[in-house]
């Protein structure tokens, strides 16, 4: 008969209450990504419940009702926001339907218990979205609340009645009490284990492949150009990437600020309004630099020979997006990227979660020496009849000078710097005929605008040209050791194509704003300019909070990094080279022989602990003679569990050989216990009696005596 | 779960299991006596603990295998905490009070923990009751009622105690064997006295029992005679203070013997007897026991009746 009772016993209210409790730290950090009607009735779920269990403090009405409204509101949301059930994203949400669906009927220990491991997949899930710092304390919290739930549900303080409290001298609060000591002292006993398995713990590849979060919305440099997208992206001090150096020197290799120009992606199509990407299926493939050999295009640039420059490693940001951040002309020796045909560096697989890159810059690449005609034709593509006063002026000054393609570029690189420009990320508003516009009459602009134009000269022409989008600068990280690229630092040049030279990176922004290029936009911004964010007061507010958050990003996203880096991105090779720095580990099997070794250790160490804890701890007269007592258990002349010292020792004092020694201890021993005497005397007694221990006659006795 | 109760069929697994926790009358909870696995909630949480580490594996996400190794951590060290709750604790029956076939059996028993230590959330089954101690930190004394069906000795089945302090996810617990008899005296059934007409020694003398109101004469009332002696309908009447003189049976008529009850069936004679004994005690008669290996002489009153009674448990 082993059908205990408390299994099936039922819940109550204190119960129920702490899973509910539990349950606002696991679905809060959930929220951001769930289906809004989901989050919705989660979190009323749980406040409703909440509200029941702890004010009314009655079971819930219409449960099943209520569940049937839940589960229904939930399935919609979740269809109509992915149209499936599988996938990570609407199984996410799909297992928060089910643990809210699971609290509505907790009704016995087992309800108890699905509804709490559910609540842990819950928590451990929100790791598929989210892997940063803050994040991880969220989940951290979570877990123990619902390890605390689960404590709560062995731990009642209904079964603790009030005599069982007195005697234990705390009155009430003795169970909540000890269930957060039992908390803090699970948590210390584990954290050293967490670390031990953390570290030692082989990492294995993948066993099989799985989907991955859908794209979120995304920030950064995007595959289209329309205005306002840098201005808006001008003022987010959000991490774009991280660069560091693979030769542990940043600041010896890297170059000059005014020579990063991370490009991302070249748009070469203009509509007249926007830049976008070439939809040419030649311009779109991808040369993946693993295959055999390397395509003409790239391999006939270095005339034979590569001579490397920098070489660097990019941590990528979750981009959603394929592509890679690289300076000029990059070649990668990660597995699985390659480049197009407009020498963008592209990977395999979207960038879902925080990725690192090894690049290695090219120097004496020259970039399509050759040009392919297709390529040229798309590059001097121009809507038909728009902006013909620009087109008009091009030609003339063309003329003017000759056709000497290399004078136009400069003319019009000078024309801007002297001419009436200004550098502002609070332009107004162009329509119909944009280029026009903005060389003629407005003249205030940003980065976009002057590629723009500067493109659409070029082009009037006959020159190829094309916009790259990407990043210019960065900063140096607080530790100098890494180079930190944000999202405001966003900026988009022009790359115009030379015979016998290839393409050639013009900045038509460097003309007009050469500290934006020399120094960087974040100095820039602290540095000038409130005019830049324009004039009003609330400008000024933005301003200054962008300032500010700056600095404070700046911070976090260090931390965020180092936690990125030796955390979240602790895989196979950096597991292997950390242990063989450390600990000399080489092989696998010397790693999980340390991993046993550190565990069992651990426990060891632990149980020894609490052995030390719970031993009986003896009155410093009675301690020797324990000691005694356990030398003469063999002889099963040990002191008996409900007798006196006396007692004993008179038992001891019948047996010849001890009659001497025995006769003393009860002596002393009387004297000790039963008169007034200072704490000193006590001390000299117990040692006195400890010394007789010690020299206790080592004869066994015959038992035929007693 | 029932492959458990299968296993638990098993005669090789109760003769390993008598051989590894034979009877006794106390024990101290060692390693030698406490079993150690997940409860049902555990296989849970393990199965929880597999799914964590298949996503961190397939998602080369480090944190998700964090959280994996951290409540695999918490498992670990919950198998020790419950370990502790019954480590060092000493179980002891105290005894064990005669019953009658069918009705229950009280058996005493004493927790005392040996350590410095508090027990928290002890749960004893023993034989379909359930206990549970929520704070164990003093000597304790316990009851059961347990059932019994045969006369004769009862032996009590194990007791089972555990515990599943901290998490509910792994079960300690152990099996005590008490090596303590409860006797169980037969069910009584009514029957008539079939006197020693046709025996050796005895004459023939049917004597009907009398019952209650049966008397032989009405003395003066004594005062210290018991007030339940006095004839009310007498004193109603105004005859005054009476006080009625039952009939001392001679002490040949009550002895009960084995050979002179009815049954043919040697527990049907029991059970016949255990009626005469409780029904004699009852009426604060003398009486005798004769049993085929024993003899009771003539006694009467509680101690008598109990007496009696568990000779007739103890008849084989």
């Amino acid at each position: 008969m082993d059908t205990p009772l408390s299994l099936s016993q039922r819940l109550t209210l204190k119960h129920q209450l702490s899973i509910v409790l539990a349950q606002f730290f696991v679905i809060v950090p959930h929220l951001g990504h769930l289906p809004p009607a989901l989050s919705g009735a989660a979190l009323l779920v749980v406040a409703y419940l909440f509200y029941v269990y702890k004010y009314k403090k009655q079971q819930i009405k219409y449960r099943r009702s209520s569940q049937l409204v839940v589960v229904c509101i939930g399935m919609l949301s979740i269809l109509l926001t992915y149209r499936t059930l599988f996938g990570v994203d609407a199984g996410v949400a799909f297992l928060v339907l089910c643990l809210t669906g699971k609290l509505l009927e907790l009704r016995l220990r087992r309800d108890a218990y699905i509804a709490l491991t559910l609540s842990l997949f819950v928590v451990s899930s929100l790791f598929l979205f989210e892997q940063s710092i803050l994040f991880t304390f969220f989940a951290l919290a979570g877990t123990l609340a619902v390890l605390w739930a689960m404590a709560a549900q062995n731990m009642n303080p209904d079964y603790i009645s009030g005599a069982e409290l007195q005697a234990d001298g705390q009155q009430g609060k003795l169970a909540t009490k000890s269930l957060f000591a039992l908390m803090a002292r699970l948590l210390l006993q584990a954290v050293p284990l967490l670390i031990i398995l953390f570290i030692f713990f082989p990492r294995i590849p993948p066993l099989w492949s799985v989907p991955i979060p859908n794209e979120k919305n995304m920030t950064g440099v995007s595959d289209e150009m329309s205005p306002g997208d840098f201005a808006s992206l001008g003022q987010s001090s959000e991490l774009a990437f991280r660069v560091l150096d693979q030769d542990q020197d940043l600041a010896r290799h890297l170059p000059p600020q005014g020579e990063l120009y991370w490009r991302a992606t070249t748009l070469s199509f203009f509509d007249g309004k926007k830049w976008s990407v070439l939809q040419d299926g030649q311009a779109k493939s991808v040369a993946w630099f693993e295959s055999t050999a390397l395509p003409d295009w790239f391999a006939q640039n270095f005339n034979g020979k590569m001579q490397t420059g920098f070489k660097y490693k990019i941590l990528m940001q979750p981009t959603y997006r394929n592509w890679l951040f690289a300076l000029d002309t990059p070649y990668s020796t990660t597995p699985r990227t390659g480049l197009t045909r407009e020498y963008n560096l592209r990977t395999f697989n979207d960038i879902y979660q925080p990725a690192s890159f090894d690049i290695i810059e090219l120097k004496n690449a020259r970039r399509d020496v050759y040009l392919p005609d297709w390529l040229r034709d798309a590059n001097i593509q121009l809507p038909p009849g728009s902006n013909p006063k620009t087109r008009q002026m091009a030609q003339q000054v063309f003329q003017k000078l000759g056709g000497d393609e290399r004078a136009y570029i400069e003319y019009w690189l000078r024309w801007i710097r002297h001419e009436n420009f200004a550098y502002t990320l609070q332009p107004p508003v162009l329509s119909g005929e944009r280029v026009d516009q903005f060389l003629f009459q407005t003249r205030r602009g940003f980065c976009e605008h002057y590629a723009s134009a500067y493109t659409v000269l070029m082009r009037a022409v006959g020159i190829p040209a094309r916009v790259v989008a990407g990043y210019q600068g960065g900063k140096f990280s607080p530790d100098q050791q890494s180079w930190e690229v944000r999202q405001m630092d966003a900026h988009a040049w022009v790359e115009v194509w030379l015979p016998n030279y290839g393409w050639a990176r013009i900045d038509p922004t460097a003309a007009i704003a050469p500290e934006r290029i020399e120094r960087g936009m974040s100095a820039l911004m602290q540095q000038q300019d409130q005019q830049l964010f324009g004039d009003d007061a609330f400008s000024q507010f933005k301003y200054n909070q962008v300032k500010w958050l700056t600095q404070m990003r700046v911070w976090s996203d260090y931390a965020g990094y180092l936690w990125q880096r030796d955390v979240v991105g602790f895989d196979q090779s950096s597991q292997k080279s950390f242990l063989e720095r450390l600990l000399g580990i080489k092989s696998l099997y010397a790693q999980v022989v340390w991993m046993i070794g550190l565990v069992l250790t651990v426990l060891v160490l632990l149980l020894g602990w609490l052995w030390w804890k719970r031993r009986r701890i003896w009155h410093p007269l009675d301690a020797p003679l324990q000691k005694l007592s356990a030398q003469l258990g063999k002889q099963q002349l040990h002191r008996l569990e409900q007798e006196g010292m006396i007692n004993w020792l008179n038992r001891l004092a019948m047996y010849p050989e001890y009659q001497q020694s025995a006769r003393q201890l009860i002596s002393i021993y009387q004297h000790a216990r039963y008169s007034e005497i200072s704490p000193q005397e006590e001390k000299k007694l117990a040692s006195e009696i400890g010394q007789i221990v010690r020299r206790w006659p080592r004869i066994t006795v015959k038992h035929d005596m007693h | 779960m029932r492959l458990a109760e299968w296993i638990k069929q098993q005669p090789r697994y109760q003769k390993w299991l008598n051989r590894r926790l034979p009877r006794c009358k106390e024990v101290v909870l060692t390693q030698r006596q406490i079993f150690i696995f997940l409860s049902k909630e555990g296989a849970l949480f393990a199965l929880l603990l597999l799914v964590t580490f298949l996503a961190g594996v397939n998602y080369g996400n480090n944190l998700i295998l964090a959280v994996c190794f951290f409540l695999s951590s918490i498992l670990l060290i919950s198998i020790y905490h419950s370990y502790t709750q019954l480590s060092g604790l000493k179980i002891k029956v105290l005894g064990a009070e005669d019953a009658e076939a069918g009705s229950p059996a009280r058996f005493m028993i004493e927790l005392m923990p040996t350590t410095a230590k508090r027990y928290a959330q002890l749960e004893l089954v023993w034989d379909g009751q359930y206990q549970r101690i929520a704070l164990l930190n003093q000597r304790r004394a316990l009851s059961f009622n347990l059932p019994t069906e045969k006369r004769g000795a009862y032996l009590p089945p194990r007791l089972m105690l555990k515990s599943v302090y901290p998490l509910g996810l792994i079960r300690a617990w152990t099996y005590v064997y008490f090596d303590q008899i409860a006797w169980v005296s037969p069910v009584p059934v009514v029957s008539a006295r079939r006197h020693a007409s046709n025996a050796v020694e005895d004459d023939a003398q049917v004597t009907t029992v009398r019952g209650q109101e049966d008397f032989d004469e009405l003395k003066k009332y004594i005062p210290g005679e018991s007030l339940s002696r006095v004839s009310w309908p007498h004193l109603a009447k105004g005859q005054g203070l009476l006080s009625k003189q039952f009939v001392e049976f001679h002490a040949e008529h009550n002895v009960l013997d084995y050979e002179h009850m009815p049954a043919v069936d040697h527990e049907m004679k029991l059970s016949q007897l255990a009626y005469w004994v409780q029904e004699l005690t009852a009426k604060q008669q003398a009486f005798a026991l004769r049993l085929p290996s024993r003899l009771l002489d003539m006694g009467q009153g509680e101690q008598h009746g109990s007496q009696a009674l568990r000779m007739l448990a103890e008849e084989p």
